[in-house]
C-alpha cells in the first residue's frame, strides 16, 4: 500500500518533488531538457494569456478605446519608417523608428551619465564618513521626491533641446544609483575588504579588486530598476516638450485621438524597457558567473 | 538614545543644516548671477525674496474668489490670504488623489498577489503578463489613461491605483515565496488548517516586505500623481505648473516643486514611523528604512 | 509482540532536482521503531537521514513503500508526529509564550488554559524569564529551547528532531541534550533524533541506526545506562560501539 500525501493546505508550499538533494550528482541531460521545455512552455501560455485578454477586451470595447494586437502590430509596421500622420507636426518626415531612436540615444545617455556619477557617489560616501553626512540628507530630500518636478523646470531653463530630457534622466539615475550603490557597499562586509589589507593591498587594489566586484551584483540590479524608469522619464520628458522622441509622436496622436497609434508607440517604448532589461540580465549574468 | 547613537544622529543634522544652508545660499547666489529672463519677463533663476515675494503673491491668481477673500480673477489685488487659499485648495485635490489612489493600489496590489500565490500554476501563468506591465513605463501611458478615463480626478486616481498595485502585487508575490518553507512545515506538524495558516503565518510574514514595498511605491505614486496632473489635468497642483509653464513663471513652478518635496517627506516618514511599530518583531527592524 | 510505534516497509525515495536530475535517496529502507525507544539516526551529509525522518513525518510526497505511525499509515505532517526542525523554525512575529502555545492554539484550547500550559513547559527549560520577550531577543540556543519547550508542550506520542543542535556550540549543545533527554525519560515518549555527531548519537540514544548511501548500514541497540556520562562512554563496550561508528562515518 502506498503513502499518498495529503494535499498541502499551506499557502505556496513548496513543491518537495522538486527538492535539491544535497551532494548528489548529476544525472545527465535528459531530465534538464525535460525541465526547460516546461518552463519555456509555462512561459508562452503565460504570454498567451497577456494576448488573449487583450484580444477580448478589444473585442468588447470600440475601437476609439482599444484595439486589437493585431490592429496594433499593423499600426506599428506601417508607421515604423515613415508616418505621414506625424508630419503635420512639425517633427519632420520621421518614423516611429526614428523617433524611437532617439528616445534610446537619450534614455541610455542620461543613465550612463547619472549612473557614473551616483556609483562613484554612493561608493566613496558609504566608505568616507566626513562625505557620507553631506551626501545622506541631500539624498534623503531628493530620493523621496518625484524627480518630475525637475521636468518642468528644466523645461523652462533649457528649452526644447535633448539637453533637458537627458539631465532629467541622468539626476534621477544620480540619485537612484548613489542609493543603490551606498547600500551595495554597506552590505558588503568589510571583512572582505580587511582581509585584503591582511595581504598587504592598497586602497587602489581594494578598490578594484575588492569593493567593485563585490558591489556590482546589488549596483547592477539597481541599474536595472532605475532603467526601467528612467524610460518612462524620458518618454514624460519627451511629451512635455522636446525635439523629436516617441513622447512626441505619443502627444501627436493624442491630439488625433489615434488608439492605434497611441498603442503601438507605448509598446515600442515596453518593448525597448524589456529588451535592454533582458540584455542587461544577460550581461549581469556573464559578468557575475561567480554570484 | 546611546551615546554612539546621539553621535551619529548630531553629526547626521549637522549635515543636513550644512547642505540646507549651502543650497539656500547657493541659490541666492545663482539668482544674482543669472539675470536671464523668460519670455513674460520672470526671471529664470528667482531670488529668494521674489520667490516670498511675488511668485508666492501670484498664486492668489488660481484661487476662485469663495469664502469671502476676493481673488485676482475677479478684479482684486493679490493677497496672500488668497495666494495661501489657492495653494492649499489645489494641495487637497492633489493629496485626495494620491491617497485614495495608493490605498486602492494597495489593496489591489496586495489582494490580488495573496490570490495568485495560491497556485502555483495560477502565478506561473500570469508572471509573463504582470512583467509587461510593469516593464511598461508607467509614464508613458499617462495618454492612455486620459483617454480611457478622462484626465479628471477619477482617472488620475486609476492611474495612481494601477501603477501601486502593479508594484505590490509583485512584491506580494516575492513576499509569499520568500517566506521559510520551515514556517509552513511547522505548522502544517501543528494541525493547522489553510486558514490558521494564512492569518498566523503569511500574513505575519509578509508583512516586513509588503512595508517596504509600500514605501517604494509611495515615491512611484507622487511621480504618477505630478505626472497624471502634468498633462492634462484642470485642477490640483500640478495644473498650476502647467499654467506657469505657459509664461515662464519660474517661481511659481518653484513653489508648487518644493510643496512636492515637502508632502513626499512629510507623507514617507508618517508611514514609516506609524507602521515600525507593527514590524517591531523583525529581525532586522534595528536597521533604518530607506527608499 | 506489540505493535511498532513507528513502521517502515520497503521505503525508496527518489527526489527530482530543479535541474531535472534525478536521485536515489533512500533506497528498500525498513525499520520498526517500539514505544519509548530513543533511536539516532546517524549519517554523514546526503545520505538520506533527513529523508527517512522528513518521510516518517509526512513532509514528503512519498515514493514507493509504506510507513505507518501508531499504527496508521502516514498520509502527511500530524500533532501525532511533533518535529523539532534543523532550521530556526520559531516564528519571529509571535512573543515567545505564543510560539509555544500556537500548537495548543490550533487545536482549540482556550487562552488560559494553554497559556498556563506554555509558561509550565518553558520553565522546564528554563525559560520562564523570557517568556514575554521576541524570537529575536534570543540567542540561537534560547531559541533552539523555545522549539523544545513548543513540541513537548503539544504532548505527542511521538517526537522526531532532525539536527536539531547542530547549529550550536559545544557546551550549549550538551546543555540542551541533558535538557532533551531529561525530557524524555519524564514522559516516555517514542523519539527519533537526526545527527551526524558519532558523540552525540551515543550520549542520547538506546538504540543507533546509521543511513550510509540512503540504506541502513548499522541497526545496534546502545546497552549503556539512562541517563549517561562521558565515563560510561569510556566503557570498553562504549568504545567499542563508538570505532564501529567512526568506522561507518568514514573516520576510521
Amino acid at each position: 500500500m502506498t503513502s499518498t500525501i495529503r494535499s498541502a493546505e499551506g499557502y505556496q508550499r513548496p513543491d518537495y518533488a522538486t527538492a535539491a538533494a544535497g551532494t548528489a550528482r548529476r544525472t545527465g541531460g535528459a531530465g534538464q531538457l525535460h525541465s526547460f521545455l516546461r518552463t519555456t512552455a509555462v512561459s508562452a501560455a503565460g504570454l498567451a494569456v497577456f494576448f488573449a485578454a487583450w484580444e477580448l477586451a478589444a473585442l468588447q470595447l470600440p475601437s476609439s478605446r482599444l484595439v486589437s494586437p493585431q490592429a496594433t502590430l499593423a499600426d506599428l509596421i506601417r508607421n515604423f519608417v515613415f508616418a505621414p500622420r506625424l508630419q503635420v507636426f512639425g517633427l519632420g518626415r520621421v518614423g516611429y523608428g526614428s523617433l524611437l531612436l532617439y528616445t534610446v540615444r537619450n534614455t541610455v545617455l542620461g543613465l550612463v551619465a547619472g549612473g557614473f556619477v551616483g556609483i562613484l557617489l554612493g561608493l566613496t560616501s558609504a566608505r568616507l564618513r566626513l562625505l557620507r553626512i553631506f551626501v545622506d540628507p541631500l539624498v534623503l530630500v531628493l530620493g523621496t521626491v518625484p524627480v518630475l518636478v525637475a521636468a518642468p523646470l528644466f523645461l523652462l531653463w533649457f528649452g526644447v533641446v535633448p539637453f533637458t530630457q537627458v539631465l532629467l534622466v541622468a539626476f534621477y539615475s544620480a540619485v537612484m544609483l548613489t542609493l543603490f550603490s551606498q547600500r551595495a557597499a554597506e552590505n558588503l562586509d568589510p571583512l572582505y575588504e580587511r582581509w585584503a589589507t591582511t595581504f598587504g593591498a592598497g586602497l587602489d587594489v581594494r578598490i578594484r579588486n575588492v569593493l567593485l566586484p563585490g558591489t556590482l551584483p546589488e549596483i547592477l540590479g539597481g541599474i536595472r530598476i532605475t532603467l526601467a524608469s528612467a524610460w518612462g522619464l524620458e518618454t514624460f520628458a519627451e511629451i512635455l516638450g522636446a525635439p523629436s522622441g516617441i513622447g512626441q509622436a505619443i502627444k501627436a496622436l493624442t491630439n488625433m485621438n489615434n488608439v492605434s497609434g497611441l498603442l503601438a508607440c507605448v509598446a515600442l517604448v515596453a518593448i525597448s524597457a524589456i529588451l535592454t532589461d533582458l540584455l542587461l540580465l544577460a550581461v549581469a549574468g556573464r559578468i557575475m558567473r561567480w554570484a | 538614545m546611546t551615546r554612539r547613537l546621539q553621535g551619529v544622529a548630531a553629526s547626521r543634522l549637522s549635515g543636513g543644516l550644512v547642505v540646507l544652508l549651502a543650497g539656500v545660499g547657493g541659490w541666492e547666489i545663482l539668482a544674482s548671477l543669472v539675470t536671464a529672463k523668460g519670455s513674460y519677463h520672470e526671471p529664470l533663476v528667482p531670488r529668494w525674496g521674489y520667490l516670498m515675494r511675488d511668485s508666492l503673491l501670484r498664486m492668489s491668481d488660481y484661487w476662485d474668489g469663495s469664502l469671502g477673500v476676493p481673488s485676482p480673477s475677479q478684479g482684486a489685488p493679490p493677497t496672500y490670504a488668497a495666494a495661501l487659499l489657492a495653494l492649499g485648495q489645489a494641495s487637497l485635490i492633489t493629496l485626495e488623489r494620491m491617497v485614495i489612489g495608493v490605498a486602492g493600489g494597495v489593496l489591489a496590489g496586495v489582494g490580488l498577489g495573496l490570490a495568485v500565490s495560491a497556485s502555483r500554476l495560477l502565478r506561473q501563468l500570469v508572471a509573463p503578463t504582470v512583467h509587461i506591465l510593469r516593464m511598461t513605463p508607467f509614464l508613458a501611458m499617462i495618454p492612455l489613461f486620459d483617454l480611457w478615463f478622462g484626465a479628471a480626478t477619477f482617472g488620475i486616481i486609476l492611474f495612481v491605483a494601477y501603477g501601486v498595485a502593479v508594484i505590490l502585487f509583485i512584491g506580494t508575490i516575492n513576499a509569499v515565496r520568500n517566506v521559510p518553507p520551515v514556517f509552513f512545515d511547522r505548522a502544517a506538524t501543528l494541525g493547522a488548517g489553510r486558514v490558521t495558516v494564512f492569518r498566523h503565518i503569511v500574513l505575519p510574514a509578509i508583512f516586513p516586505e509588503i512595508r517596504a514595498s509600500m514605501l517604494l511605491s509611495f515615491g512611484l505614486a507622487w511621480s504618477l500623481v505630478v505626472g497624471g496632473e502634468l498633462l492634462g489635468a484642470q485642477t490640483g497642483l500640478g495644473v498650476i505648473v502647467t499654467y506657469a509653464l505657459q509664461f515662464a513663471y519660474t517661481g511659481r513652478v518653484l513653489i508648487v516643486a518644493f510643496l512636492f518635496v515637502l508632502y513626499a517627506g512629510i507623507s514617507f516618514s508618517l508611514f514609516d514611523s506609524l507602521s515600525r511599530r507593527a514590524a517591531k518583531w523583525h529581525p532586522f527592524a534595528a536597521r533604518t528604512e530607506r527608499v | 509482540m506489540t505493535t511498532p510505534v513507528i513502521s517502515v516497509r520497503h521505503l525508496t525515495q527518489t527526489f527530482t532536482r530543479t535541474d531535472g536530475g534525478r536521485v536515489l535517496a533512500l533506497d528498500d529502507v525498513s525499520l520498526d521503531i517500539p514505544a519509548g525507544e530513543f533511536a539516532c539516526i546517524l549519517g554523514r551529509s546526503g545520505h538520506g537521514k533527513t529523508t527517512l525522518l522528513n518521510a516518517i513525518a509526512g513532509l514528503l510526497p512519498v515514493g514507493e513503500g509504506d510507513i505507518r505511525a501508531l499504527d496508521r499509515p502516514v498520509t502527511g505532517p500530524g500533532t501525532d508526529r511533533g518535529v523539532i526542525f534543523q532550521k530556526d523554525a520559531v516564528f519571529p512575529w509571535m512573543r515567545v509564550e505564543d510560539n509555544v502555545a500556537f500548537g495548543l492554539k490550533v487545536r482549540g484550547i482556550d487562552r488560559t488554559g494553554r497559556m498556563r500550559i506554555a509558561r509550565e513547559h518553558l520553565a522546564s527549560v528554563g525559560l520562564e524569564a523570557v517568556s514575554r520577550a521576541w524570537p529575536r531577543e534570543l540567542s540561537g540556543g534560547m531559541r533552539a529551547r523555545v522549539a523544545i519547550a513548543a513540541v513537548f508542550a503539544n504532548d505527542p506520542p511521538i517526537l522526531l528532531a532532525d539536527e536539531p543542535f547542530g547549529a550550536l556550540d559545544y557546551v550549549t549543545r550538551r546543555q540542551l541534550q541533558a535538557v532533551l533527554r531529561e525530557l524524555w525519560q519524564r514522559t516516555g515518549k517514542t523519539v527519533l533524533f537526526v545527527t551526524h555527531d558519532v558523540e552525540e548519537a551515543l550520549l542520547l540514544g538506546t538504540r543507533v541506526i546509521v543511513v550510509s548511501h540512503g540504506a541502513i548500514a548499522e541497526d545496534r541497540a546502545v546497552d549503556l545506562p539512562v541517563p549517561r556520562t562521558d565515563d560510561d562512554l569510556a566503557t570498553p563496550q562504549g568504545l567499542a560501539l563508538k570505532h564501529l561508528l567512526l568506522h561507518h562515518m568514514g573516520l576510521e
